[in-house]
């Protein structure tokens, strides 16, 4: 019998290899524009890819768990519409109220998710695809439709995520902040065990004393819950919300996360990946003004890598079933 | 197979299922640990012969049962029903006691055991426990394990609460437990990283008891703990049970291999159509007996 040998977990092998893959993307826009490279420059990158990275790692949870969750960026647009309307007719109340409510209705609006897909069983598609309906509809019917401008937005509200520390900004420094936590936790947290374990054999899971259903309950609601404060972070970045405010951005989260190496079967990936993945876009959409082509490259490149991860991580399952054939 | 070697073909079979060897092969050659044991012609031996080569010792001890003294009664089952299931199921295992649980596919025995375990609600009757209950399931790929987590994660994964006690989990700690039982158990892996989907069969099955056992629980299921692992995976399964109720644990082995129920039982309970048709005990037990009472007669 000719086990292969083995030292380093998968997923650490990806990870390495995707990260050469995007320190190579890196490096030859560098080469081109040597200005790409410059603090400033990497500053600006890792502030527009912030809310993606936080996107990104909530979104992790959810696929990890055998789901997926399109509601991500209506959720998003409905707590930054929440957030400044609040703004607007409480202008004193300052940063740490607004924050606190986004939590707490992007928890709320995940948990729905979660409820409807643990207790009702109901596909993770059908249901999300509903809510982010929903959700939109509610933003419409909240607002009436009218926009709320930067005028109307108190300064601090505004101001928040713009702070700079260190050369970086507020909003930067968060999604590192999220980023950290999620590749601790997920390697040693408890709860990220069992959430790999339902994700990646639900049945077996249940027989080791884990509810698979419980699992995906935590995941969609830690997801609503980022979404929740990302949509107070678009919202004062953008200065200004309105009904469409992400309208689409829930397919470049979950490109994101495909990109990194996260298993849409559920219960593999890693959020040094997920991570990787969101710089991979960042670099790619930063520098396609740069060479002088259409944004709608991006949509074509995006589209290619995804292609090109799934069908990687597909080859190596084939690997691992013969293996196990050959075994059996 | 045979078409193959009338047009002239060489074939290499490689198999544990004895009536295959005997049906097909020619000649045989043993292997063991990754050596060469012996070869020679089929013909010329028994399949005794052929395990205790496989195994590295004779056949008389597969079943390494051992007479124990029976202790408290750790678990009561009282007219226990599931329906569509099982119907009236009563019984008592005691400390140091293995309990085989015969019957044919589909008399329910898979279905009590996982009412017992906790993994289905009764829908009558009563459980009394004394003790912690584990349960190996039969489908050690779908059911047992994790297959793309590591050896030490699968074994950690039912006692992480003993193992990450404030919520956060220690490699370390995880790490030495899979060490401790790859070394208990002999599983033939690369080391705790390793992931299960790259071990053979045998080995698997061996994490899924071990993940149980660490748990040190006083009641142990087995579903079919042998089905498809050779036979010195088996062996190593037989001890490892025996050593169990030695210890002062009460076992309930499901199983569909004659053999091994008489083997390894101290009592035979069988099942047919959801209820208990027969009880033995050792002495009593004979293959006649269970059959006659596992089919419709």
């Amino acid at each position: 019998m000719n086990i292969p040998r083995f030292r380093i977990p998968d997923h650490a092998r990806r990870d390495a290899a995707f990260a050469v893959l995007t320190l190579a993307l890196f490096g030859a826009v560098t080469f081109t524009f040597p200005g790409f490279a410059s603090p400033r420059n990497l500053a600006g990158l890792l502030d527009d890819t912030a809310i993606l990275i936080m996107l990104a790692m909530g979104q992790m949870l959810v696929i990890l768990v055998r789901g997926i969750d399109l509601s991500i960026a209506a959720n998003l647009a409905l707590c930054g519409m929440l957030a400044a309307m609040f703004s607007r007719a409480w202008p004193e109340a300052g940063v740490a109220p607004v924050l606190a409510l986004t939590l707490v209705v992007g928890g709320l609006l995940g948990a729905c998710n979660g409820i409807l897909v643990w207790k009702l069983r109901l596909p993770p598609i059908v249901v999300t695809l509903g809510t982010m309906s929903v959700y939109r509809g509610a933003i419409f019917l909240l607002s009436k439709g009218a926009w709320v401008n930067e005028n109307e937005m108190s300064r601090d509200f505004l101001a928040f995520p713009r702070r700079e520390f260190l050369g970086l900004s507020l909003l930067a420094w968060i999604a590192l902040a999220v980023a950290a936590a999620f590749i601790v936790a997920l390697r040693r947290a408890r709860v990220a065990r069992d959430l790999y374990a339902a994700g990646g054999n639900p049945e077996a899971a249940s027989y080791s004393g884990i509810d698979p259903g419980r699992m995906q309950f935590i995941a969609y609601t830690l997801c609503g819950a980022l979404a929740g404060v990302c949509g107070y972070l678009w919202v004062a970045r953008f200065a200004v919300a309105y009904t469409d405010i992400a309208l689409g951005f829930e397919l470049s989260v979950i490109a994101a996360c495909l990109i990194g190496g996260v298993a849409i079967a559920g219960g593999v990936g890693s959020a040094v990946g997920v991570l990787l993945g969101c710089l991979f876009i960042g670099i790619i959409r930063s520098s396609l003004p740069l060479v002088g082509i259409s944004a709608f490259w991006q949509m074509f490149i995006n589209g290619v890598v995804i292609l090109a991860a799934v069908l990687l991580s597909a080859r190596q399952r084939d690997f691992k079933r013969t293996i196990l054939e050959s075994l059996a | 197979m045979r078409k193959l070697r009338d047009a002239g073909c060489a074939l290499l079979f490689i198999s544990h299922k004895f009536d295959e060897i005997f049906e097909l092969a020619d000649r045989y050659a043993v292997f063991r640990d990754g050596v060469s044991i012996s070869a020679g012609r089929v013909n010329e031996v028994t399949s005794e012969e052929l395990i205790s080569l496989m195994v590295g010792r004779p056949v008389e001890q597969l079943f390494p049962k051992v007479e124990t003294n029976l202790g408290a009664e750790l678990l009561r089952v009282e007219g226990l029903s599931r329906a569509g299931e099982f119907e009236d199921v009563s019984f008592a295992l005691r400390s140091g006691e293995i309990v085989g649980l015969y019957g044919l596919v589909g008399a329910g025995r898979t279905e009590l055991a996982q009412v017992l375990f906790g993994i289905n609600a009764a829908s009558g009757g009563t459980v009394s426990l004394a003790a912690d209950v584990a349960l190996v399931p039969e489908d050690r790929q779908s059911q047992g394990a994790v297959l793309p987590f590591s050896v030490s994660a699968n074994m950690a994964l039912p006692n992480l609460k003993a193992l990450a006690p404030r919520g956060w989990c220690s490699a370390a700690r995880e790490s030495a437990l899979a060490r401790q039982w790859i070394e208990r158990l002999g599983i033939k892996a690369q080391g705790p990283e390793q992931p299960v989907n790259s071990l053979s069969g045998g080995n698997q099955q061996k994490v899924v008891i071990a993940k149980w056992l660490a748990r040190k629980p006083g009641v142990l299921i087995l579903d079919e703990p042998t089905k498809g692992i050779d036979v010195g995976a088996k062996a190593a399964v037989h001890a490892v049970t025996s050593e169990f109720a030695r210890a002062g644990g009460a076992v309930l082995m499901i199983s569909s291999d004659l053999p091994e129920i008489l083997g390894m039982s101290d009592r035979v309970l069988v099942m047919r159509r959801g209820r208990v048709r027969g009880e033995f005990v050792r002495a009593q037990a004979t293959s006649e007996n269970l059959l006659r009472a596992a089919s419709d007669a």
